[in-house]
């Protein structure tokens, strides 16, 4: 039963070699099936080996009609895809499922790495790990800075501690909220960090209205605004450079923000 | 939401899955997509990649299942699997628990048609 093909004569080089085109919707297929596991919770090691499988299969059946004469074009790989269980079927866990990397395998044959890959790949994740914890803490933080620097505020006629501690709640939420909120990230702490963010300002805007100036709150929204910058910039191109089927379970770079949704595969 | 008799039928295709995969690997190192193939076409279990996967995956974390890749043509390694000697413990004692189940259903199941002819 094994119809792959290695050689073709009329431009066709098996399904390994598919365009880009026609790579499209079965990427799109394979980000959602991979983010509605990670909403249950999935390994990284489940959903590697799942999503293999998947894929192993749907370029099976693309070389399977190629063989029987059809043409191979965007249309027949869409029918494919939509011909398979949709990406919510694998939202629901059925059975006690492995959440460690824990699958043996033997003879591999293909995943040959050099120590150096080896090494640098241990430290994207161990970073990565890291990365999300510093995220969640930092939301906290910049919520009790600003419940902090409120009363303290409130309770001191010069205000300068309390507002400190604003604008360090704001910049805290700024950053864990962007942080999260780009990687695609429905997480409690997004929320904190929202509220840090924007109610932070907003009570320093209203406090040193009443103190003193206006020119105050301008250099604070542009620090703001350059700090937003300057983080954003650095994150995404760490996101960007990590693998999402190499990510740990969690972090942003598995979950593949931008590309489509798990429940409908739509794109962003 | 689904009925009472849609939930058992669910039950007992998710209850015998294991026992079927373990069947389906023990006469020969085969991988993911034969397997499905093999099992949708089977009349009562009908069962589709998104359960079968999953499965295997657990299968083979639980060390039923032996996983050697090999490169493959069509795209990313293909995952062949076998039997461990665990998997073989396994699906023995799941072959006895099946034909003891199965015996006793039968026999209930026949009694209760020799009921109701009596009526």
């Amino acid at each position: 039963m094994d119809t792959d093909r290695t050689n073709d004569t009329d431009g066709w080089e098996g399904s390994a070699n598919l365009s880009s085109e026609l790579r499209e919707p079965v990427d799109r297929f394979l980000d959602a099936v991979e983010l509605a596991m990670l909403a249950v919770g999935s390994g990284r090691s489940e959903r590697h080996a799942t999503i293999a499988e998947l894929e192993l299969q749907i370029l099976t059946m693309i070389d399977r009609r190629r063989s029987e004469g059809d043409t191979i074009d965007v249309t027949l790989v869409k029918n494919i895809v939509d011909g398979l269980d949709p990406p919510s079927a694998y939202g629901a866990r059925t059975t006690d499922q492995p959440q460690e990397d824990s699958i043996p395998v033997i003879e591999s044959q293909s995943e040959e790495r050099s120590p150096r890959v080896v090494f640098w790949k241990s430290f994207q994740r161990a970073v990565q790990s890291l990365a999300v914890r510093i995220d969640r803490a930092t939301a906290w933080l910049g919520l009790g800075f600003l419940l902090i620097g409120l009363f303290a505020f409130l309770s001191n006629s010069e205000g300068f501690i309390g507002g400190a501690l604003l604008i360090l709640s704001t910049l805290l939420g700024a950053w864990t909220f962007f942080r999260i909120q780009r990687s695609g990230g429905e997480s409690f702490e997004m929320k904190i960090g929202a509220i840090s963010m924007s109610v932070g300002p907003l009570l320093l805007f209203w406090v040193i209205l009443v103190e003193s100036g206006l020119w105050a709150p301008v250099a604070i929204a542009a620090l703001v605004y350059v700090h937003f910058v300057i983080g954003q910039t650095l994150w995404m191109r760490f996101v960007a450079s990590v693998d999402p089927r190499e990510a740990k379970s969690g972090h942003p770079s598995s979950w593949a923000p931008f590309r489509s949704s798990p429940m409908t595969g739509q794109m962003h | 939401m689904p009925s009472v008799e849609d939930a058992w039928v669910t039950q007992i295709r998710k209850g015998t899955l294991e026992l079927c995969i373990l069947a389906i690997v023990a006469k020969e190192e085969t991988y993911g997509y034969a397997i499905v193939e093999q099992m949708g076409g089977l009349p009562g279990l009908e069962v589709t990649e998104s359960t079968v996967y999953p499965l295997l995956v657990r299968m083979a974390s639980d060390r039923l299942l032996l996983v050697r890749t090999q490169k493959s043509p069509s795209g990313p390694p293909r995952r062949y699997y076998r039997l461990t000697p665990t998997g073989e413990d396994r699906l023995l004692h799941l072959t006895r628990t099946w034909q003891a189940v199965s015996n006793s259903v039968e026999r209930l199941l026949d009694g209760r048609r020799v009921q109701t002819k009596e009526r």
